[in-house]
């Protein structure tokens, strides 16, 4: 581990990996609004709901303070006991410490990037996307989580700061919270969302920042362009080129020359090929080997849609 | 809650599933209470929501389809939700439903069809590996605990919930989620500790 060797960076950026990437808020939401407009109906049967259980007051923190104090107590005596009993006390002592809740409060505390408002989703893969979206109800805009707050994650992401009461408060009233605080987006959803519009200056969700302070900004861009390449080779993979491609759309958009534009260009290279699209795709493979004829890539370029093309 | 009032829609469902509920099922249109409702909620929790189902094993994509098919039983289960404290609880164990389903659906896709091929994987190794040492320590710690206690320790540390809610969720008794939270919590930081002083094993 070079680079983020606490716990609690370590879960950062483990959360940071399983965030949704880019856009994927406002196409869920869109999909959603419409299926849900049209009534349709889920595939799963709902579970019930869970009942909450009662908690004395008091009760949140003392099994833990408990079996803490027990814990020292025992380790004590067991160095008393012990002709090296210098060395006891200081075991009990990480048990305070709970350093990976630590690492979702650090995350939390990230500040904030006021991102400049813009047009999120026309840059993407528009034309598709903008009347869906237009039909879709009242979601917020990107405008109205660009220049969010990072609040402390309401319910959805509140930080266990005191053993879970910032939990059990963020998710007593969810809906009322998010009124209030339409800003309130959880984690690098606002982030990720926002970031979409900030992120040709490499600015990427806080969380993802939180999580590798001190590596500079590079780091968390190519994490996020990473992100948003799996999610297109999954894509892929499932034989779904067109969201491959929009994508790859995304990340063309947020990061035109970034680290990984030349795998993007492959990738779109593949999508298109599968879309059927073999003349653009080989227009486009044409093109890359062209400027970049020394490339990495060049050989696997060389050999993509050639089963299917008269390919030079 | 708006009650949310609505007609079956007609028509099959797919992989065969019968529609969630024998009631009239909600539709939410554009513009109406419920919808702001739903927008509201997605707002909140779509990112937890989506994260749930990544860690219960869907991929992006199918986390997209996932994510829908939650909120489409919170659309129409919201007139009847007594809000208690324990939302996110619930959409979770709506999410552990819809994941598993998906799980079903994929294997009886992968009886029918051959997978295509893998696409290559991403270029730079070396880049993408040390991106993902991070979630490789914690996915390497997750895959050592049981289900159970991976999910108590997902739940607490990584999406910071409080016991109860997670008790709710897991349908575990208080007792054993401050148990388990206090267990893995020392056991992980000694993980990490041990990753950084001598890579991985």
């Amino acid at each position: 581990m070079k680079r983020s060797c606490e716990p609690q960076s370590v879960l950062g950026q483990y959360r940071a990996s399983l965030s949704p990437p880019g856009t994927t808020r406002q196409r869920v939401w869109d999909e959603l609004a419409q299926r849900a407009a049209a009534g349709e109906p889920p595939n799963v049967a709902p579970p019930p709901p869970p009942v909450m259980p009662v908690v004395p007051a008091g009760l949140a923190w003392s099994p833990g303070l408990l079996a803490g104090a027990l814990c020292a107590v025992a380790l004590v005596i067991a160095g008393a006991w012990s002709w090296r009993s210098q060395h006891a006390p200081a075991a009990p002592a990480p048990r305070a410490r709970a350093l990976p809740v630590a690492a979702v409060v650090a995350l939390e505390q990230a500040p904030a990037v006021p991102p400049p408002a813009a047009p999120h989703d026309s840059a993407r893969s528009g034309a598709a996307q903008a009347p869906r979206a237009a039909r879709g109800a009242s979601f917020p805009t990107a405008t109205e989580h660009a220049v969010a707050p990072r609040a402390p994650l309401g319910a959805s992401t509140a930080p266990v700061r005191a053993s879970g009461h910032a939990g059990r408060d963020g998710a007593a009233r969810p809906i009322e919270r998010a009124a209030a605080a339409p800003n309130a987006v959880p984690g690098s959803a606002g982030g990720s969302f926002a970031g979409f519009d900030v992120a040709p200056n490499g600015r990427v969700p806080a969380s993802v920042r939180g999580a590798n302070t001190g590596t500079g900004e590079a780091a968390p861009q190519l994490e996020e362009e990473l992100r948003l390449l799996r999610a297109a080779y999954e894509a892929l993979r499932s034989d779904r080129p067109k969201r491959a491609l929009s994508w790859l759309d995304e990340h063309a958009t947020r990061f035109p020359h970034g680290a990984l534009a030349e795998t993007r260009e492959v990738a779109r290279i593949m999508a298109l090929c599968q879309t059927g699209q073999r003349e653009a795709a080989r227009a486009e493979a044409a093109h890359f080997l062209q400027r970049s004829p020394r490339s990495p890539h060049a050989g696997r370029v060389r050999s993509l849609c050639v089963e299917t093309s008269e390919a030079p | 809650m708006g009650g949310l009032v609505m007609d079956l829609r007609p028509g099959g469902h797919p992989q065969g599933v019968r529609p969630a509920s024998a009631r009239p099922l909600s539709s939410v249109p554009p513009d109406s209470a419920a919808s702001r409702e739903l927008a509201e909620l997605f707002r909140s929790h779509f990112e937890f929501v989506w994260r749930v189902l990544r860690r219960l094993g869907l991929s992006d994509h199918e986390a997209e389809d996932g994510v829908q098919e939650v909120f489409l039983v919170v659309a129409d289960k919201l007139s009847e939700y007594e809000e208690r404290g324990a939302l996110r609880a619930w959409l979770f164990t709506i999410a552990r439903q819809v994941a598993s389903h998906a799980r079903r659906a994929d294997q009886r896709r992968l009886h029918r069809h051959q997978r295509l091929d893998a696409p290559p994987p991403l270029p730079d190794p070396q880049q993408l590996a040390e991106q993902n040492e991070a979630v490789a320590i914690v996915e390497a710690f997750l895959s050592e605990l049981d289900e159970g206690q991976a999910l108590v320790f997902f739940l607490s540390e990584v999406e910071a919930m409080s016991a109860p809610e997670i008790a709710a969720a897991l349908g575990l008794t208080l007792t054993t989620v401050y148990g388990r939270q206090r267990l893995s919590r020392k056991r992980f930081e000694a993980f990490v500790r041990q990753r950084i002083a001598g890579g991985p094993r």
